[in-house]
C-alpha cells in the first residue's frame, strides 16, 4: 500500500513537472521579432534599402521565348516540365558606409522556398561587374515548380493567387516583404 | 478470454524487452542529438548574435523545433534508421510468437475447449495487434516526451533546411505548422502498422512452427518492401507499409488517401486470411 502511495506520488510529480517544464521551453523559445512588409514598403537591411520596382509572373517557357539571350539557364529536365518564373525587379540604395548586398534572398510560397540561380542572376544583372550602386536596379529570378507543390497549391499559382515571401534575415528580427500584386505573362 | 490474452500479452517478458529495446534507442538517440545537434545549434546562436549586425551572416539563425529532435523525424544520426530497422521486431516481440507456443505446449487446446476456437482465434488476434501496436508506440511516445521538455513547439521554416518532410509530401501543412500534432498522427499511423506487423507473424504461425521464420516474417516483409518493391515499382510508395511507417517519410512520395487504404487493407486483409485458414485445419 505504502509503495502504491508513493508510486502515486511520483507520477503525479512527474506530470506536474513536465507541465511546468513544457509551459517554460516555449515560454523562453527564441521566436523572433516579426516585421511583414508590403508590396510598396521599403525595407532596409544590413545598410542597403531594398524596393519593389516590378514583378511580373512569367509562363517559363515564354520567358525564354521572348529572351533567347537566357536559353542556357533554362531547366530543361522533363522532371521540372510545370514553371513558372517570378522575376523581381529591385530598387538598392546604399544607406550606409558598411553595407551588404543579398543577392541570394530566399522566397517563401507556402512551405517551399527557391533562391536565384547564381549564373542566372548575374547574366541578368551586368552592371553588378562593377559594385553596387545607389539606384541601381537589380533583377531577381525565382523558378517555381510544380513538382514541389501539391495540385491545389499549383492552382494557385496558375491563377495568380499565391503570395510570395521575400525573406531578409529571421534571427533576432524577421523582416519578409509580401509579393501578391504582380504581372502576369502567360 | 480477451481480457485474459490481454493480460499475458501487456505483461509478458516479450512486452517488456521490446519496451527497453525501444527506449534504449530513443534514450541514445537523446543524448546524441543533446551533444551534436542542439549544442552546435545553440552555439551557432552565440557565435550569430557576436556579429555585426552588417554581418552578411547576421539574422540567419533558426530555432531547433520538437520535430528536428523527436526521434522520428530525426536523420542526422543513425537512430531513427536503427529503430525503424528494427520496428517489425519490436512489434512482434510482446505476444506475436504465442499462438505457436499454445499450440506447442498444449495450452491452445485448453483453452479452445473452454472457449471455442473462434474466440480464441479472435482475442488472441486483438492481444496481439493491440500488444505490438502499443510496443512500437511506447518509445516513439517516450521520445516525443522527452523532446517536447527540451524544445519548444514550433513549426519548421523550411528556409532552414532542416525539414526532412517536403511541402508535396503527405501531412506536410501539420510537418510545417503543427508539429506535434504531426507527431501524435504518425504515433497513431505507426501504431497501426506495428499491429499489422505484429498479425503477420500470427498468420504465418498457421502455415509454419518454425519459430524463426514466423517471428522473422514482419523483418524480411519490412526488408522486400523496403529495398526490392521500392526500387522494382517505383511511384508505389502509397502502397507500401515500409515507406509510409517513417514520419521522416525518407525519399518517400506518399499519399494521404492511399496510404490509409494500405494501412486499411492490411488491417482487413491479414485477419481475415487468418479466420477463414483457421476454418479448415484443426490444429498445426
Amino acid at each position: 500500500m505504502n509503495n502504491k502511495r508513493w508510486l502515486h506520488f511520483a507520477f503525479v510529480f512527474l506530470i506536474l513537472f513536465s507541465v511546468f517544464r513544457i509551459a517554460w521551453v516555449n515560454y523562453y523559445a527564441k521566436t523572433p521579432e516579426k516585421h511583414l512588409y508590403l508590396q510598396n514598403e521599403k525595407i532596409i537591411s544590413k545598410g542597403v534599402s531594398y524596393s519593389l520596382e516590378k514583378a511580373v509572373l512569367w509562363n517559363y517557357d515564354l520567358f525564354f521565348d521572348n529572351y533567347p539571350e537566357y536559353k542556357e539557364y533554362k531547366e530543361e529536365d522533363k522532371v521540372y516540365k510545370n514553371a513558372k518564373l517570378l522575376m523581381l525587379d529591385i530598387k538598392v540604395e546604399i544607406q550606409h558606409k558598411e553595407n551588404v548586398f543579398n543577392a541570394s534572398l530566399p522566397l517563401k510560397y507556402e512551405n517551399v522556398f527557391n533562391m536565384p540561380d547564381p549564373f542566372f542572376f548575374e547574366a541578368l544583372n551586368p552592371i553588378l561587374k562593377n559594385g553596387i550602386h545607389s539606384g541601381d536596379i537589380i533583377k531577381l529570378p525565382y523558378e517555381i515548380y510544380s513538382i514541389n507543390l501539391k495540385k491545389d497549391q499549383w492552382r494557385k499559382v496558375c491563377d495568380s493567387e499565391m503570395e510570395y515571401n521575400l525573406v531578409f534575415s529571421n534571427y533576432p528580427e524577421r523582416k519578409e516583404l509580401r509579393i501578391n500584386d504582380y504581372e502576369v505573362m502567360e | 478470454m480477451m481480457t485474459m490474452e490481454l493480460k499475458r500479452g501487456f505483461t509478458s517478458r516479450g512486452f517488456k524487452l521490446a519496451i527497453i529495446i525501444g527506449v534504449f534507442i530513443v534514450i541514445l538517440q537523446y543524448l546524441w542529438f543533446g551533444h551534436h545537434t542542439y549544442k552546435v545549434n545553440q552555439q551557432e546562436l552565440s557565435s550569430m548574435l557576436s556579429l555585426e549586425k552588417n554581418d552578411a551572416d547576421y539574422g540567419w539563425w533558426f530555432e531547433t523545433g520538437l520535430l528536428e529532435g523527436w526521434i522520428g523525424c530525426e536523420n542526422y544520426s543513425m537512430f531513427n534508421h536503427i529503430y525503424y530497422f528494427a520496428f517489425p521486431l519490436i512489434a512482434v516481440m510482446p505476444f506475436a510468437l504465442s499462438y505457436l507456443y499454445d499450440w506447442r505446449s498444449g495450452y491452445a487446446n485448453q483453452l479452445i475447449t473452454r472457449a471455442g476456437r473462434s474466440d480464441y482465434h479472435f482475442s488472441k488476434m486483438v492481444a496481439v495487434f493491440l500488444s505490438g501496436g502499443v510496443s512500437v508506440s511506447i518509445p516513439l511516445v517516450v521520445s516525443l516526451w522527452l523532446y517536447l521538455m527540451k524544445l519548444p513547439v514550433l513549426g519548421i521554416d523550411c528556409i532552414s533546411m532542416q525539414s526532412v518532410v517536403s511541402n508535396a509530401d503527405m501531412l506536410s501543412e501539420m510537418y510545417f505548422n503543427f508539429p506535434l500534432i504531426y507527431a501524435l498522427i504518425y504515433i497513431f499511423i505507426d501504431f497501426f502498422i506495428g499491429g499489422i506487423y505484429a498479425t503477420l507473424t500470427l498468420l504465418v504461425s498457421r502455415f509454419s512452427e518454425n519459430l524463426f521464420l514466423a517471428g522473422l516474417s514482419p523483418t524480411l516483409y519490412h526488408i522486400t518492401l523496403l529495398y526490392s518493391v521500392n526500387i522494382l515499382l517505383p511511384g508505389s510508395d502509397s502502397y507500401n507499409l515500409a515507406m509510409i511507417v517513417n514520419p521522416s517519410q525518407f525519399y518517400a512520395t506518399v499519399s494521404g488517401l492511399e496510404a490509409l487504404i494500405t494501412i486499411v487493407l492490411h488491417i482487413f486483409i491479414l485477419p481475415l486470411i487468418f479466420i477463414l485458414t483457421g476454418r479448415q485445419r484443426e490444429m498445426i
